[in-house]
């Protein structure tokens, strides 16, 4: 039997079959959870601590949700004004500080892409990462493709188009890397002035043309419009970047009939994506939610080694 | 522009015709209808065809026949300042000199540079212009360098380019600029001016200055642009054209550029290969521009390199300043000549002294602008199908230059006095005479 990886830091690292067995996991929470099961006592006892340096809803809570089913107790503590960072404690104190306290799991969100590359250099306990930067958040990743596998059957072979900020984004680099360790055909589409260099060296394709990128797309990937990490120097206008790289009624034409939109959240309607669009009936985006819960169940179990 | 009523057609007989996008040259004539070149043909080939066509017959007597000329940079003031010089102005002077479409920089007021401000200047043109008006949007917001324009949206509307009315210091937003407007395929013309480096200098930079007691900008200010730009287009591969390149070093560099194969054009305009800063000793603000009037051998160095193709395209730089504005001492008053009536007697000085082939010459006002531009199918050209845009020149007139020569409203040039030889006779837009030098009183 494998031995339980210690940490979930990235996709980038992970084999295909390490993948495997967090999706066939998360799969199998997922009907229990559709079943009607709300706890579970594999981390009965287990305390889960998230540390979060970065504004979140989804993520923090997706995360609380998952380690209560499975029994744990979870303390969150938020990095801004109302704790020891405001007085300039420096991530690795604080993070030591918590570990002292003998928790079982620490869950990090950081805005520096390598924050919990640093971490685990000081903690024994499990680090999970839940976005550094505009690094990785490999849950999101899994949960994406979850949403896929649920979907479409599985993702090898599948066409996928990520729109939107894919320089900055975390999303966009676990995606990509989870995709196509998986066998999907990648594209990423926007402005020039979003797209990363070298995205050949990542084995994507690349348009800044909405139409070309996602008319022969299986799915569609939008990505927020990251104002906390833009300057105006990108993009002149959101209006002018709705209008050429948005959802909406008119580039929504250009889909395949059973084409899936995704959206890692949160939306920002009339930016990337238009109301009717975003609440039609190919968008998967609540589904995404879901299966987020089942996806981060399926990582702490994993990682606590309650489960081979 | 002047609209062509549907189905009237035009037979042009007696032609020289020339045209080196089509390696058509020789005796010969030609069928407009429908606002396009229907036809070329031999003498006499063409008769029963333009009969057919009821077409009115035009005698080129004996003339050269070329596509129109497209000037890339062309300055008018509509909306903001009329009185300076309007499309209706501007396009009397572009027929009487020759050009068929102008590329109008954003020096309105407001400025162009949003898709609303495009859609209104296209349609004020529509109803005012002889000539074709191709408008050039702002590449940043308020043309402040600071913040990118909507360029998409303006592509949309019907901007050929964009472009700022000087150098960009701002290296990263250049950058930007650059990456940007790939997604819309759209050239954005560059200003070769490090402007830092220019300060307040007034004439170019070197022993006339020293004399004249004028700040000077050096040479190093366009050859620095110039490098970072070369540069910056290779990184993003954003489509750059030069405007108004004068010196020999900037020319070496882009000489050397294209040698190594990136993708770029370059333009200067006839003051560089016709004035030094010699001329300036008079303190006549007339001679005042930018970039400024060089030495000898950057002049030397403007004509080999529109000879060699390492320059692209010949450009007016047409820009109008109210008497007032030029009357001033020489540091105080405004940039720019006036260039639609001027460009060609010039341009035929060069072919005259033999540093230019006439062929070479109309390329240069004609195809490689529109290839520029992208739109070397349907204009700068006498291909069956292109826009029925034409000339008719005169290349053996002589004349005297003076105040009453000029068509535009504005008036500020170096040149009154000088006797040319070779003059646009008749020009043609959209298959509809807009200019017939026989027919002015």
């Amino acid at each position: 039997m494998t031995k339980a990886p210690q940490h979930l830091l990235g996709i980038e690292e992970l084999t295909l079959a390490e993948i495997r067995r967090y999706l066939d996991l998360g799969k199998k929470i997922k009907k229990e959870l559709d079943a009607g099961t709300r706890k579970w006592e594999i981390l009965q006892g287990s305390t889960v601590v998230s540390l979060f340096y970065e504004a979140s809803t989804r993520t923090r809570s997706s995360f609380e949700m998952a380690a209560k089913r499975l029994g744990a107790d979870f303390i969150h503590m938020n990095a801004d004004a109302s704790t020891s960072v405001s007085k300039g404690e420096t991530l690795v104190d604080t993070a030591k500080n918590l570990e002292a306290m003998n928790p079982d799991f620490l869950i990090l969100r950081h805005a520096s892409s390598g924050a919990p590359q640093l971490l685990v250099k000081h903690l024994k306990i499990p680090v999970i990462n839940a976005g550094d930067g505009f690094h990785e958040h490999p849950t999101q990743a899994l949960l994406d493709a979850l949403t896929m596998e649920e979907h479409f059957g599985k993702v090898a072979g599948l066409r996928v188009t990520i729109v939107g900020d894919i320089a900055h984004s975390r999303v966009a680099r676990s995606n990509i890397h989870l995709l196509k360790k998986m066998g999907a055909h990648v594209t990423v589409c926007g402005p020039p002035t979003l797209l990363p260099p070298d995205l050949d060296g990542l084995g994507v394709e690349s348009s800044y043309s909405l139409e070309a990128a996602i008319k022969n797309a299986d799915v569609v990937m939008m990505l927020r419009i990251q104002f906390e990490r833009q300057n105006d120097k990108q993009i002149p206008s959101n209006a002018e970047y709705f209008r050429f790289y948005g959802l909406h009624r008119d580039s929504v034409r250009f889909l395949k009939k059973t084409a899936i939109i995704m959206h890692p959240g949160p939306l920002n309607r009339g930016v990337e994506i238009s109301p009717e669009v975003a609440d039609g009936a190919n968008s998967l985006i609540l589904n995404q939610v879901a299966n987020g819960v089942a996806i981060r169940m399926a990582v702490l179990s994993i990682l606590s080694g309650g489960v081979k | 522009m002047t609209k062509t009523l549907p189905g009237k057609a035009l037979y042009i007989i007696n032609a020289e015709l020339l045209d080196p996008s089509s390696k058509l040259k020789g005796k010969g004539e030609i069928l407009l209808h429908d606002g396009k070149i229907a036809a070329i043909g031999k003498p006499g080939e063409l008769r029963n065809k333009a009969k057919s066509l009821k077409a009115t017959t035009k005698e080129a007597g004996g003339l050269l026949v070329t596509a129109g000329f497209i000037d890339l940079q062309c300055h008018i003031y509509e909306p903001g300042q009329e009185h300076v010089e309007s499309f209706m102005s501007a396009s009397l002077a572009a027929a009487a000199g020759g050009f068929t479409s102008l590329c109008v920089k954003p020096d309105t007021t407001p400025i162009n540079d949003n898709a609303f401000m495009t859609d209104f200047l296209l349609r004020r043109a529509r109803e005012h212009s002889l000539v074709r008006i191709l408008p050039i949007g702002a590449m940043t917001v308020a043309k402040e360098g600071k913040r990118l324009a909507e360029m998409g949206s303006m592509a949309a509307a019907g901007i050929v380019a964009v472009s700022d009315g000087i150098g960009i210091s701002d290296s990263y937003l250049q950058r930007k600029a650059l990456e940007y407007s790939r997604a819309f395929n759209l050239p954005v013309f560059l200003h070769a001016e490090d402007r830092p480096l220019m300060g307040s200098g007034v004439m170019h930079e070197g022993i006339n200055s020293n004399r004249l007691g004028l700040r000077g900008i050096p040479a190093a200010a366009e050859d620095i642009a110039v490098a970072r730009d070369l540069v910056l287009a290779k990184h993003t591969g954003g489509k750059i054209h030069f405007h108004s390149l004068s010196t020999r070093g900037a020319l070496e560099m882009v000489r050397a550029a294209k040698r190594d194969g990136l993708q770029f054009t370059v333009e200067t305009n006839p003051q560089y290969f016709t004035l030094t800063c010699d001329a300036i000793s008079s303190y006549d603000a007339n001679y005042k521009c930018f970039p400024p009037l060089r030495e000898k051998e950057d002049v030397a160095a403007v004509i080999e390199a529109l000879a060699d193709g390492t320059i692209d395209a010949i450009a007016t730089n047409h820009l109008p300043q109210s008497r007032s504005s030029k009357e001033q001492a020489f540091e105080f008053a405004s940039p720019g000549m006036i260039g639609l009536e001027t460009a060609l007697p010039l341009s035929l000085r060069l072919v005259k002294k033999k540093q230019l082939k006439l062929e070479r010459m109309v390329e240069l006002l004609t195809s490689a602008p529109a290839k520029v531009l992208g739109l070397e199918k349907s204009q700068g050209t006498l291909k069956i199908s292109a826009n029925a845009d034409l000339v008719f020149l005169d290349l053996k007139k002589k004349y005297q230059f003076t105040e009453s020569s000029v068509h535009g409203a504005a008036k500020n040039t170096p040149f009154f006095g000088e006797s040319f030889e070779g003059q646009v006779q008749t020009t043609i837009v959209n298959g509809s005479i807009v200019f017939d030098r026989g027919e002015e009183k």
